[in-house]
């Protein structure tokens, strides 16, 4: 038997190829994935090794690692003296790590990252610690005003040793609104450094998909740079030999002060692998999720490809069963072939692979990202699972063609081939409806649900409803397929010649939709994956967009504003300018409250009348002074807080403080923050930061935003790191953040379009194949007298029925799942539930898809028009 | 009410212009070892409104020459007309128009389009022409063969009989100047055969119905008005007023 399957495989291998590359294109999306994320991982998992000698890590509490978003806290210097002296301590340095850093370029303009903030960092005496740092070319900084610049930044920005690069500066003074000013510090390149071989340090690329530039200088350079003078934010000590870091670190943790911890270099590197680990684990799992889609359109694919193939050779199944074959021989006969093609299929899909491996990558990098370049990690276990997922998903696929073949009877190798009947139309219907509506209840539910489980539902629901489709779809071929061509039928009227022919073709096209629902629909539900995917993605896009412009526009009236790090005597200027009604400063600072992390808007209560409305549900607006904090309703309920209820905030320096809930207000909307307190009290807790400082405008009545616009853009050109948006801008800027999706949506896009294409491509077989099927049809047609022109006309007519039959009920499921995923991650944002959607987008969508499906029709339009009319005798 | 025979109806077998004809025609497959003489220079003509059967030994190139005559097949030389249209001179789209306009087909195998009803089958070269059906006359059509209870159908679930009458009600749905059958009682037993036979019988004398039929059965041949023999691509003989015993003789005579 195996030498008839082998035999049946390689007489319809041109039939196959389609199938097969869109196999292969599925598993090498899933091989790709697994070599990137593991060359991602191979790379950090060395980075950590190169970073983690026998030492001591003493750094403020819950500072994991000191580069990520942590609020900026600080150790005094005086405490390095006191660990030096501690007994088994070879050598101990203070270290310093800012990010957010303004830096400017050569060219004199501000070096900014898409996602990855600047880094400022100094650099170790120590041998030992320095060792991350691979110089390239020139040397460690030995002076003030030098500086190693990471080979990432060197490379795309052109710089070599003796280069110079700016770095913005805010002296601070001790309080609020005392000397504070601006000015840029100018420091010489004297070297080029990698981190560990790579070009740019693996954890913050991992954490932000991006390269952020990092500017290495001595200690005493970064602490002014930094606002730290005298401080540290993290001292690495060295253990003697002997002595072992876990009994250093528990001598050191003696002597510190509060909000201070000792961890061992091994803890350091863990903490940090486990969190860029846990940013690779949910970037593997949303491409695969992906990968998924992909997967599931092939199934289809190669479900339809096999029951067209088991249509064709129905004469030859029903030969083998007269010459003895038993059914189980057939069934078994069919799913080996499918087996050897999905492993065929899925070899090559391995090996394509590691191209998908590094065009991914390069996706990622045109999208603005970066992922550790390390060679590529080819783990065996990538071509178990991408081999074992082509060839399960192929045979799973072809099984229930693979059992029509088994029943085909007898004594059909004597008797012509006819299209069976549609049987069971009821429970078809039943089944669908049934599915439909559990599809439904799903979405619905995952609407509801935290945003975290409601892609579970979704995704069920989007499945199940896509499903429910597919079994209801042939009972719908025919009246869809007249639906559409209804709007053709007006061509027949009066008018001659050529578009009563193509109204002919139209009409002929329509009857063979609705006369073979069952491979209509079949190759219809190719598409309807497709566009699910598209549809869905773009749904919450838009309504990520929609939530934050509603936001900003619910709660905010300012005009125009600047962000970047406007200290008072910026803000003094701005307010200064003729047409400027009124401005206010917002300081929104990571600090940690009732024991969470998250930011706390600090507004002036006086002007914030005029410039936002955060809409007061209990309380009054003017007992915001003093000690008072205001929260958002959500937290207010989540941990019972009313009026008069005490909030702990630690604010990183000196012993946390209590504030006193004065009034909440409706969700955290606008900055998108759950609390706001005064500023001056926020000042008084920590010093005026850096980075975070932005200014709300408001144009005096009767001035228009644009008026004021340049003066105000002529007048930040003195600050570097400040930008001047307006209000649109400003509400594109915050949508970018909403849902954490900028870094994804781009990938996610591009993924879309591929599936896509490989819909196109099943289009294109399928239809191949009908043509195959259909010759001596077409010959018949042309022996009655329809021209090749209208036979073209009508297959392509075809083409466009089915496309719309698949892609109307995708774009349908995918709004659905889209506005249920929307609404819940949007409701997680901003406390609203936003669902935006975009007609262009969708729109653009379907033409995409139709257009595809169109130019899928024109090859095997272009062969079935060559039949020849004695194609009907022969 | 317009009448429902073809104009030509009125005309007698052999007096006015033949409805078609060939001249010289050749018709070579192949080349060198592998060359087939199909059509040998064929000279003949086909009364109008007469029913001819067209009869010879498999390899005769009987079936071929139908082909030409259809616009199905070009020659490889020589000239085939329909009415006065000379076909060798016409393109691809012009033959094709011309078979949707002036030629009917009945095919051995049917040829019914699987996913059509039989009403459907019947008015689709009239659909194919952008045409509307002409009821009154394919209701005669029907009522003759007798299919009146099965135009629903689709042919999977008619007989072969039933399934070759469609096919023909097919082919004179618009009434074209000429209908080509090929083999029509190939697939056919006895019954069912006669049946078919004495419909294109009446087309021709009801209606004036021009039928070239090509078949290798002399009981099939005998209902038509002329029998023309071919043998190795070129005529051979003809039969006027032919019977079962006299097509017999001659077959024989054509053999020996």
């Amino acid at each position: 038997m195996l030498r008839v399957t082998v035999a049946g495989l390689l007489a319809h291998r041109l039939r196959l190829i389609l199938t097969a590359v869109t196999i292969a294109i599925g598993v090498a999306l899933v091989a790709g994935t697994f070599i990137l994320t593991d060359s991602a991982a191979g790379a950090l998992g060395g980075a950590a090794a190169a970073a983690a000698p026998a030492q001591v890590v003493v750094q403020p509490a819950g500072a994991d690692g000191g580069k990520s978003t942590a609020a900026p806290t600080s150790l005094a210097a005086g405490l390095v003296t006191q660990i030096r002296a501690v007994r088994g301590v070879a050598s101990a340095q203070g270290l310093v790590a800012a990010d957010k850093v303004t830096l400017i370029g050569k060219n004199g303009r501000e070096i900014t990252h898409r996602r990855a903030a600047n880094e400022l960092l100094s650099y170790p005496d120590i041998p030992a610690l320095a060792a991350q740092y691979t110089i390239q070319s020139g040397r460690p900084p030995r002076r003030p005003g030098e500086a190693l610049l990471d080979a990432a930044t060197a490379r795309s920005l052109g710089y070599r040793v003796g280069d110079r690069i700016g770095v913005a500066t805010t002296t601070t003074g001790p309080g609020p609104g005392s000397g504070t000013g601006t000015g840029t510090t100018t420091l010489t390149v004297v070297g080029i450094t990698g981190f560990g071989g790579a070009d740019s340090p693996a954890d913050a690329q991992l954490a932000s998909f991006d390269a952020p530039t990092v500017v290495v200088v001595q200690a005493g350079t970064a602490q002014r740079l930094a606002g730290l003078p005298g401080r540290f934010t993290e001292i690495d000590a060295l253990a003697a030999p002997g002595v072992s870091a876990a009994t250093l670190s528990r001598r050191l943790a003696r002597l510190l002060p509060p909000g201070a911890e000792a961890i061992t270099g091994g803890q350091a590197a863990a903490l940090q692998a486990s969190d860029a680990a846990s940013h690779l684990a949910s970037l593997r799992t949303d491409l695969l999720a992906f990968c998924l889609v992909a997967l599931l359109v092939a199934a289809f694919v190669i479900a339809n490809t096999f029951a067209i193939l088991v249509a064709q050779r129905t004469r030859e199944y029903a030969l083998l069963r007269v010459i003895g074959a038993s059914r189980g021989q057939v069934l078994r006969s069919a799913l080996t072939e499918a087996a050897i093609l999905g492993l065929a299929a899925s070899g090559a899909g391995v090996g394509l692979g590691i191209l998908a491996a590094a065009g991914l990558r390069g996706l990622l990098t045109v999208l603005g990202g970066t992922l550790p370049p390390d060679g590529l990690t080819f783990a065996p276990r990538t071509a178990v699972v991408a081999l074992a997922t082509g060839t399960v998903v192929t045979v799973a696929s072809a099984l229930r063609p693979a059992r029509l073949a088994a029943r085909v009877e007898p004594i059909r190798a004597l008797r012509e081939a006819l299209p069976t009947a549609l049987r069971r139309s009821r429970g078809r219907l039943v089944a669908g409806i049934i599915g439909i509506t559990a599809a439904v209840a799903l979405l619905v539910t995952g609407s509801v649900a935290q945003s975290g489980r409601s892609a579970v539902f979704v995704g069920a629901g989007a499945l199940l409803a896509i499903a429910a489709l597919v079994t209801a779809a042939p009972l719908m071929a025919g009246p869809v397929a007249h639906l559409i061509a209804a709007p053709t039928a007006y061509l027949r009227g009066p008018s001659r010649g050529r578009s009563r022919g193509v109204a002919v073709a139209v009409a002929l096209a329509r009857d063979n939709s609705a006369a073979n629902p069952r491979r209509t629909a079949a190759t219809a539900a190719i598409l309807t994956i497709g566009l699910a995917a598209a549809a869905a993605v773009s749904i919450v896009a838009t309504s990520a967009r929609a939530s934050a412009r509603d936001a900003i526009d619910g709660t905010s009236h300012a005009d125009l504003y600047v962000l970047g790090n406007v200290g008072p005597g910026l803000a003094r200027a701005i307010a200064a300018q003729p047409g400027v009604r009124t401005t206010m400063r917002i300081d929104s600072p990571l600090v940690e409250v009732a024991g969470a992390r998250t930011r706390v808007d600090g507004i002036d209560p006086g002007r914030a009348a005029l410039l936002m409305n955060y809409g007061v549900r209990t309380g009054a607006r003017t007992a915001l002074r003093g000690n008072a904090v205001f929260v958002s309703t959500l937290q207010a309920d989540r941990h019972g807080w009313h009026i008069g209820s005490p909030v702990t905030i630690n604010f990183g320096q000196g012993a946390p403080r209590t504030l006193l809930v004065a009034g909440t207000f409706a969700d955290k909307r606008f900055t998108g923050d759950d609390y706001l307190m005064p500023i001056t009290t926020l000042f008084r807790d920590m010093p005026d930061q850096l980075d975070s400082s932005d200014v709300l405008i408001r144009a005096a009545p009767g001035t228009r935003p644009r008026a004021i616009r340049s003066a105000i853009g002529t007048l930040i050109r003195g600050y570097p790191g400040n930008s001047l948006l307006t209000a649109a801008q400003y509400q594109s800027a915050q949508a970018a953040d909403l849902g954490d999706l900028g870094h994804i949506l781009g990938v996610l896009t591009a993924l879309v379009a591929l599936t896509v294409l490989i819909a196109a491509l099943g289009i294109a077989n399928g239809l191949a194949l009908s043509v195959t099927e259909r010759a001596r049809e077409f010959g018949v047609m042309r022996a009655l007298g329809l021209t090749r022109r209208q036979l073209g006309a009508m297959i392509r007519a075809e083409s466009v029925i089915m496309c719309l039959l698949g892609a109307l009920p995708g774009a349908a499921i995918g709004i659905g799942a889209g506005a249920a995923l929307a609404a819940a991650l949007t409701r997680g944002q901003t406390g609203v539930a936003t669902i935006g959607v975009s007609p262009v987008q969708l729109a653009a969508a379907l033409a995409a898809t139709c257009l595809a499906a169109l130019l899928a029709g024109i090859v095997p339009a272009r062969h079935a028009g060559r039949v020849p009319a004695l194609r009907a005798i022969e | 009410m317009e009448s429902h025979a073809p104009a030509a109806a009125a005309a007698q077998p052999g007096v006015c212009a033949p409805a078609a004809r060939a001249q010289t025609a050749v018709k070579i497959y192949g080349h060198g070892q592998t060359l087939v003489r199909a059509l040998d220079g064929v000279t003949l003509e086909l009364p109008a409104a007469a029913f001819t059967a067209i009869m010879g030994p498999s390899g005769s190139g009987k079936s071929t020459l139908l082909h030409c005559l259809a616009a199905l097949d070009s020659l490889t030389s020589g000239q085939v007309f329909l009415g006065e249209t000379e076909l060798s001179a016409l393109d691809d789209k012009r033959l094709t128009l011309l078979r949707r306009e002036r030629i009917g087909f009945i095919f051995q195998s049917f040829n019914l389009l699987p996913a059509l009803t039989a009403i459907d089958n019947i008015t689709l070269p009239l659909r194919i022409r952008g045409q509307d059906p002409d009821q009154a006359w394919i209701d005669q059509l029907v009522r003759i063969v007798g299919l009146g209870g099965r135009l629903r159908h689709t042919p999977a679930e008619l007989s072969g009989g039933e399934q070759q009458r469609v096919a023909a009600v097919r082919a004179l749905a618009a009434r074209p100047e000429i209908v080509y059958a090929d083999e029509p009682t190939g697939n056919l037993d006895r019954r069912t055969s006669e049946d078919l036979l004495k419909f294109l019988r009446r087309a021709v004398t009801d209606f004036g119905q021009t039928v070239v039929m090509v078949t290798h059965d002399p009981v099939a041949a005998a209902f038509a008005d002329q029998v023309i023999f071919l043998a190795d691509g070129r005529v051979a003989g003809e039969l006027a007023a032919p019977s079962r015993a006299r097509v017999l003789d001659a077959l024989k005579e054509l053999e020996a």
